[in-house]
């Protein structure tokens, strides 16, 4: 469970800029602040309306920016992540393969 | 593909128009984009066309379509056209075509699911429950088992590039119980995953790998009976994945949970 901002088309945020909404949840669990900040959140009870005029209810989590580079930039952070884990590892004493 | 041109060929196999009107005599084949901006150019590619003017028209393309069609006369070069824009006023605009394809007009929507036919993938993989297609209805029904939940995976992963909506269409009947009385709450969205989805059944979506999801139902005093068209974003879900649906009971029961989810229309558009 994490807190995110929301803007004004419900994009989400890692942090505020003084004018979006707190919303905990935990639909991003695990997701880089790259990835996180390239979706939508739609809250339950709550309507977007998309630029050509199609309406979007919550709950939704959809992305805004290509999916593809948000996959990417996911990809890049679990490596990282493993790789911290594996230093942290050796540096315990337990060697790690791979 | 790309084809970039600024008129017809005598090779060409189809033709691109424009205007308000839907033409009264077209040639197989015609696409009519619904414009009332004078169509200077067009141009068939999966991605948007750079240094656009004014007028021009962009058709996206991707690898399914409904009105996929031979683009020559002589040699085979099919073209599947998924949606079209055209760049007015320094942006591109969404704009309705159609095409007219073996003597009748066409609407550029990717079903999945329609009149009992499944298009794109061969059916679902199940976990926790079963599937029937009959009578023009898809069903899933979660079966009695340790499995607290029912996930029903596409078979085959379907290309979302250039669609934009993903729309299903709940029969009364959808419903996802907890509880021996078979009452009360339970939790269900559908959406998109890029690999084969683990679920989990805390948290929320309760589904890894989404790429994009709906949640129709969360939480323990809210009836999961979806019924209409839910609809779900795709517009930057430029890639290819697995068109899912998910039901559990939210909090672990079990023993003495259901899932009923019933739709007569699944569509891209």
């Amino acid at each position: 469970m994490r807190t995110i901002y929301l803007d004004s088309e419900y994009k989400c945020h890692v942090n505020s800029d003084g004018t979006m909404r707190a919303v905990e949840t935990d639909a991003f669990d695990g997701q880089c602040d790259t990835l996180i900040e390239g979706y939508r959140f739609v809250p339950d009870g709550e309507v977007w309306i998309r630029s050509d005029g199609a309406v979007f209810e919550g709950i939704m989590m959809a992305p805004w920016k290509d999916y593809n580079v948000l996959d990417e930039a996911q990809r890049e952070y679990e490596q990282e992540q493993l790789a911290d884990m594996r230093q942290a590892l050796e540096e315990m004493g337990v060697y790690t393969n791979g | 593909m790309i084809i970039n041109a600024s008129g017809g060929g005598a090779e060409l196999n189809f033709k691109v128009v424009g205007g308000t009107a839907q033409p009264t005599t077209p040639q197989e084949n015609t696409i009519w984009v619904n414009t009332s901006t004078k169509i200077n150019k067009w141009t068939f590619s999966a991605t948007a066309p750079s240094a656009p003017a004014e007028g021009d028209v962009w058709i996206r393309t991707g690898t399914a379509s409904t009105v996929e069609f031979e683009a020559l006369k002589k040699n085979s070069i099919s073209v599947c056209p998924v949606a079209a824009q055209q760049y007015v006023s320094g942006a591109w605009v969404d704009k309705t075509a159609k095409s007219y394809i073996d003597g009748g007009w066409r609407d550029w929507i990717l079903y999945i699911y329609k009149d009992g036919t499944l298009s794109q993938i061969s059916g679902f993989t199940m976990t926790g429950g079963s599937m029937t297609n009959s009578s023009g209805v898809l069903t899933f029904t979660s079966t009695s088992s340790t499995t607290e939940y029912m996930l029903a995976r596409s078979t085959q992963k379907i290309d979302f590039t250039g669609f934009k909506t993903l729309s299903v269409n709940f029969l009364t009947g959808s419903k996802v119980f907890r509880a021996s009385s078979l009452t009360g709450s339970g939790y269900a969205g559908f959406g998109i995953t890029t690999a084969t989805p683990s679920v989990n059944t805390s948290g929320y979506p309760r589904v890894t790998n989404y790429a994009a999801w709906k949640i129709f139902a969360h939480t323990e005093n809210n009836n999961a009976q979806p019924t209409g068209t839910l609809t779900l974003d795709v517009s930057a879900v430029n890639s290819e994945g697995y068109l899912c649906f998910l039901g559990d009971p939210y909090d672990g029961e079990s023993s003495s949970w259901k899932a009923v989810l019933k739709m007569n229309l699944i569509k891209l558009e």
